[in-house]
């Protein structure tokens, strides 16, 4: 897990924080002209009212020429016009950008494509699913990471606006002609800056406690996610009845979701902001004190103290916010860390170019030669000096205990993880010299926890909106589910399960099996592998299932895994596995006849409960 | 089932404010106390800022010495730096703290009722219903109803200040104060239309926005990860993302255009506002009606009142959706239990057990079920008997160990146990006569021991742990990691955690459900993911496993069924035949069948590769 406490060297500070503004430019392109655009508008319009109600104080207690109050009036409430105008238009545009909420699952939705694209081994689980909960954790605990590269650029550039256009009401051509000795401007100059620097050590001690505090959250945040959905009908909740768990688990949310832990940043935050505006207000307030003073003889027209209070007080408080946006920006780059990691993951499996067509490749040898593997990070090995050979048309049968390697040679055969050591050849060609995508074409697989998309039947059978019905409601009807599917409401276009559409069809484990089914078979690819594909049936639909196999299999390859020997017998081989080795092979009878092997061990165990019974 | 008793309490808009005041108060008093300065501060605050000019002004105007000007305008300056340190200082904390407290208190009390109320209504559709409302009241700590002190305050702060304003205009000139009400009724009638809009809206959008949340779920599932590339399902399902995206994005556009209507309307009913009393003051000032000061004051004043106007409307606007997603929440946290929660009669003795059960007339459908998932079952299970069930897929054999274990409770008759009908116990006492195994199997994110004994470390019994693992044939596993029987589990939460296969996981529930020792022992389907070997152990122990026990195994391989006294066969939602396996092949119905059709593959004198079996 990345350590946003690290510190950051310069370059890479520098870095990062370009990157955010890469990353949130690609998501969002037009972000940055839109906000600076908004910036400018927002930032005039006070300061255009202040310097045309100064000049009108001065008219309305000096000369009294009632031709330039009109025209004065008449361009201040123009101008304001004008400009609330245009900000009413360039709001919703900003808006429809880069507000929280829209940029946020725009952020998502690229988080969730990258995830989908990335090489398997990351998708399993570790390293990229703790750096998507960090970020989850980050952006919903005070929207650090690149929701505050928004928040704050926004704020930044209008802080930076208003202080520009401040200070022209101050000095130059607009600058309000008011006379304070230096001495005294610099006194309180000087005051405000120790004051900044006393409030930027307060909020580095909000930030210290927010780090902090988001650290831990961090960690608490992927134990609450996982125990919100364990307490879920479909979860966990008979355990937690029968086996009385529910006072220690909600010892563990108490302490995830303890306000207490927080209370601590936010009155810190609170006094920082309090401290801040405190601080405002007195520079704010001595000016006005100093300038008043000095025209109480009468010497200054009272517009330009006007004028001149106002913009202090907004070059102040642009000035002070600037420092401040600045700063929250500054704290918030480490925090784009994991965000740049999540984009930047290297690749594991060396993606080739060759091509290669399911369709013209109905004669293939794939062959596994001296294949060991270990999973990352693992010490012990999964698969050790594996060579096996499929050879068109096969049935191969693949049995041997819990743990021997089964589903890890199935993983490496469809290319989710490359071996660690030796090769797997399609037609004499190492398989990683072929295009990815047109090499997981070759092949139609039922995993053992195989998933079902709670999206339309038949989008899932024909992994994507546009198919042939017919041709689904048959692969459908090869798998058993005719009968069912014909209760469906809406045939094909039912939605599975209730969670994308609250008005989905629920369905049981035996019929989430037979659709994973057909979609292997919808796919005219020359493998077929099958990973326990029966598990959840009994045994009237099982033995349906494998009756049907040989006619809807066709000429097709295919390997089985599975426990229950019986299945094995519908192919011509079978390959025995054992603590990641093939320790047998052969066909069925011949494996029986070995009366040391593994098979006929594994096959007599299980078919002593049902032969001598039927006899007795 | 009885119709629940489920209609919601009545909650007034009342009721729901004092309900979520009396939760800040008793979790913080502070933060209510701060609400209260707050709405002084906010008050106080921009009145003193257009304050402070006019006084400048006057002092100016009357040509006051330093001895009047210097504490009377420093004073004020003192009294503003005070103010705008005890402003900001109660909106910071409030801003997060208010919501904070909220959202942590419901969320305790949800995971509770979670999981303490009746199981069955878990999975009951108008509860699910109710809570996917109260889910969306609760999504984080800004949402509405978790800040209604907040909200409270806002709207107290903005209604006093407009009456003190109308009273300051009015006061100067009562005709100013007229045109004003005017162009705020306008503004208000505007900024309506808008929030109107929006509120009737709100559930389009947020459909939008949940789905756009669940299409995360599904496309960031470890679990679905093989498939996705597999089936090359990455483009289509990206195209649903994409698409769902811009339909959101639509919506908010136009909700978004909406308020900008309302701003533009507005800004054209601030031009002719200002325009109009712009002439009018400076009318009164070059007439000497008013003085500069006065002016200064007047004119800053008529700004804001717009201000005080919509944040009336919106505060209380966003009360009235704050309470009534409180009552959303609500609805669903008081959704009041069916079974007996109150005391039971007591449990069994130990003389008395291991229990007999008894089904009389018992069915049961499913909430919004138009069939019974098992109708007229009759049935007794005796002290200390072993029970195989079995059945086709959907026949109902989950849900009658459900009713067996009082997660269910009968819609028609009544299941007994020891004699007396199972609701006559205290839900939870009755839950401790029980040992499972269901089909899926959740862990802990603890130790493989502290997952055994579901205790903390220090009130587990070691050897007990070691003697379960042992039986259940774990213990292989176990010694073979570093950390043996103290090794982590879930990989989700623990980066070093380890992972148990499918075949360990049963395993694992086995030995939790043999720790716990309880009189009745429910196995649901406990060797599907086992090896014939681990399987074949599992059928060998049996015996000594659920000696001096009541036991219900159910399993599609009816291998299992010969270490049990007698098999029971639902079909169809009944007991189609009951008896031991002798008799029930002999009886040569449904039961012969299936173990037929299982038996044929493994009877290889028979077999015949070109011949169908059975």
């Amino acid at each position: 897990m990345t350590d946003s406490h690290e510190k950051l060297s310069f370059g890479e500070f520098v870095d990062l924080f370009c990157y955010g503004y890469k990353l949130a430019t690609k998501i969002t392109p037009y972000f940055l002209p839109l906000i600076l655009i908004q910036a400018l508008v927002t930032a005039v319009q006070p300061m255009q009212v202040l310097y045309f109600s100064a000049h009108i104080l001065n008219e309305l207690s000096g000369a009294r020429d009632t031709q330039m109050i009109i025209i004065y009036v008449s361009i201040t409430v123009a101008a304001a016009f004008l400009l609330s105008v245009a900000k009413a238009f360039i709001v919703r545009e900003v808006e429809a950008v880069s507000s929280w909420d829209r940029a946020f699952h725009k952020m998502q939705m690229f988080l969730s494509e990258r995830f989908i694209e990335i090489d398997y081994a990351y998708a399993e689980g570790g390293k990229v699913s703790e750096i998507l909960s960090q970020m989850d954790a980050l952006s919903r605990s005070g929207s650090q990471g690149l929701m505050n590269v928004y928040m704050f650029s926004r704020q930044g550039v209008e802080h930076f606006f208003s202080m520009l256009l401040s200070l022209f009401l101050l000095i130059g051509p607009f600058g309000a002609k008011i006379d304070i000795p230096s001495w005294q401007v610099w006194g309180v100059c000087g005051l405000f800056a120790l004051g900044m620097l006393f409030i930027l050590r307060l909020q580095r001690r909000a930030q210290v406690l927010l780090e902090n505090n988001t650290a831990t959250k961090v960690k608490g945040n992927t134990a609450k996610a996982y125990y919100i959905n364990y307490l879920r009908a479909e979860k966990a909740a008979k355990d937690i009845r029968i086996y009385d768990q529910s006072a220690s688990l909600l010892s563990i949310f108490k302490s995830c979701y303890d306000l207490e832990a927080w209370l601590p940043y936010f009155f810190e935050n609170g006094r920082v902001n309090g401290f801040m505006l405190g601080l405002l207000s007195a520079f704010g307030g001595g000016f006005y004190v100093l300038a008043g003073f000095g025209a109480l003889d009468g010497s200054v027209p009272v517009g330009g103290i006007v004028q001149s209070a106002g913009a202090v007080t907004a070059f102040a408080t642009s000035v002070a916010s600037l420092i401040m946006t600045l700063g929250l920006l500054v704290n918030n780059t480490v925090f784009l860390k994991p965000m740049r990691e999540y984009w930047s993951v290297p690749d594991l499996l060396p993606k080739g170019a060759k091509s290669v067509s399911p369709l013209e490749m109905r004669d293939y040898v794939i062959e596994f030669q001296d294949v060991s593997f270990r999973y990352p990070g693992a010490e012990e090995y999964s698969l050790k000096n594996l060579n096996l050979k499929f050879t068109p048309g096969q049935r191969l049968a693949v049995v041997g205990l819990n743990g021997s390697g089964k589903t890890t040679m199935i993983k490496l055969l469809c290319r989710f993880y490359d071996p660690t050591e030796g090769e797997i050849l399609l037609d004499g060609v190492n398989i990683k010299e072929y295009d990815y995508s047109q090499y997981h074409a070759l092949f139609s697989v039922v995993f053992q926890d195989f998933y079902l998309f709670p999206l339309e039947l038949g989008a899932n059978v024909a992994g994507g909106p546009d198919y042939d019905k017919d041709h689904v409601a048959a692969c459908l009807d090869g798998a058993g589910f005719t009968e069912r599917l014909r209760k469906m409401p809406k045939s094909l276009d039912t939605m599975l399960y209730q969670s994308y559409d609250a008005d989905g069809t629920q369905i049981s484990g035996g019929e989430a099996q037979k659709i994973a089914l057909a979609r292997a078979l919808f796919r005219d690819s020359p493998f077929i592998i099958l990973d326990e594909p029966t598990a959840a049936l009994d045994p009237i639909a099982e033995y349906e299932v494998y009756s049907t196999f040989e006619k809807t299999i066709g000429g097709k390859t295919a390997v089985f895994i599975s426990h229950r020997l019986s299945s094995c017998r519908f192919c011509h081989d079978i390959a025995v596995f054992d603590c990641g080795q093939l320790i047998q092979q052969g066909s069925h009878d011949e494996l029986l006849a070995d009366e040391s092997g593994m098979y006929r061990k594994l096959w007599d165990v299980q078919a002593q409960h049902y032969i001598d019974k039927t006899k007795g | 089932m009885d119709q629940p008793n489920n209609t919601p309490k009545v909650h007034t808009l009342w009721a729901s404010i004092i309900h979520s005041l009396s939760i800040c108060w008793n979790t913080r008093k502070s933060l209510l106390i701060m609400c209260a300065i707050a709405v002084l501060m906010r008050v106080a605050l921009p009145y003193m800022g257009i304050l402070m000019p006019k006084i400048v002004l006057d002092q100016i105007a009357a040509q006051a010495g330093s001895r009047q000007f210097i504490p009377a305008v420093g004073g004020i300056a003192l009294l503003l730096v005070l103010v705008n340190f005890l402003k900001a200082f109660t909106d910071s904390v409030l801003h997060n703290g208010i919501g904070t407290a909220g959202i942590n208190t419901f969320l305790i009390v949800q995971f509770k009722k979670w999981m303490e109320m009746d199981y069955e209504l878990m999975e009951d559709p108008t509860f699910r219903k109710a809570q996917a409302k109260a889910d969306k009241a609760m999504l984080f700590s800004y949402a509405p109803a978790m800040n209604i002190p907040r909200t409270l305050a806002e709207l107290l702060s903005n209604s006093i200040s407009f009456l003190l304003y109308a009273w300051e205009i009015g006061s100067i000139h009562p005709l100013i104060l007229l045109l004003l009400l005017l162009s705020a009724a306008v503004n208000w009638l505007m900024l309506r239309r808008a929030r109107e809009y929006m509120s009737s809206t709100r559930d389009i959008r947020s459909g939008l926005f949940g789905k756009l949340m669940v299409l995360n779920d599904i496309l960031r599932d470890p679990g679905a990860a093989k498939d996705v590339r597999l089936f090359g399902a990455s483009g289509w399902l990206s195209g649903i993302y994409r698409a769902q995206y811009a339909a959101y994005l639509k919506e908010e556009r136009k909700l978004l255009s909406k308020n900008m209507h309302a701003q533009l309307a507005n800004t054209l009913m601030i031009l002719l506002r200002d325009g109009a009393s712009y002439a009018f003051l400076i009318w009164l000032v070059l007439n000497s009606r008013m003085t500069l000061g006065n002016f200064v004051f007047v004119f800053a004043a008529i700004g804001s009142l717009a201000d005080w106007v919509s944040g009336i409307l919106a505060a209380a606007s966003d009360l009235h959706r704050a309470c009534i997603e409180l009552v959303d929440i609500r609805v669903a946290l008081d959704y009041p239990d069916q079974m007996n929660i109150g005391p039971g009669i007591p449990l069994p003795s130990k003389e008395e057990l291991p229990p007999s059960i008894e089904f009389h007339g018992v069915s049961y459908t499913y909430p919004e079920a138009d069939r019974p998932a098992l109708s007229s079952i009759n049935l007794t299970i005796g002290a200390g008997e072993r029970i195989a069930v079995v059945g086709a897929n959907g026949a109902g054999k989950t849900t009658l160990v459900k009713l067996i274990c009082g997660l269910y409770t009968p819609t028609e008759g009544e299941v007994l146990l020891n004699g007396n009908p199972v609701g006559a116990y205290n839900r939870d006492e009755y839950y401790t006569l029980f040992s499972t195994v269901f089909q899926d199997i959740h862990m802990l994110s603890a130790s493989i021991a502290e997952n055994i004994s579901q205790k903390p470390p220090s009130q587990t019994d070691r050897e007990k742990v070691s003697r379960c693992l042992e039986l259940t044939g774990l213990i292989e596993k176990t010694d073979s990691l570093p950390d043996k029987e103290d090794s982590l589990l879930v990989r989700a939460v623990h980066a070093d955690a380890i992972e148990l296969s499918g075949g360990e996981r049963q395993k694992l529930a086995m030995s939790r459900a043999l720790y716990k020792d309880a009189p009745v022992i429910v196995l649901d389907e406990p060797t599907a993911a086992l090896d014939p070997i681990a399987e074949n152990e599992a059928y060998q122990r049996y015996a000594e496993l659920t000696e001096g026990k009541t036991s219900v195994y159910i399993s599609h391989r009816l291998a299992s069924t010969r270490f049990c006294d007698r098999i029971l066969l639902l079909d169809g939602s009944v007991v189609a035949e009951v008896g031991t396996h002798d008799e029930l092949m002999a009886l040569d119905g449904i039961y012969a069948r299936m173990f037929r059709v299982q038996a044929s593959y493994y009877q290889e004198q028979e077999y015949n590769k070109e011949e169908a079996p059975v």
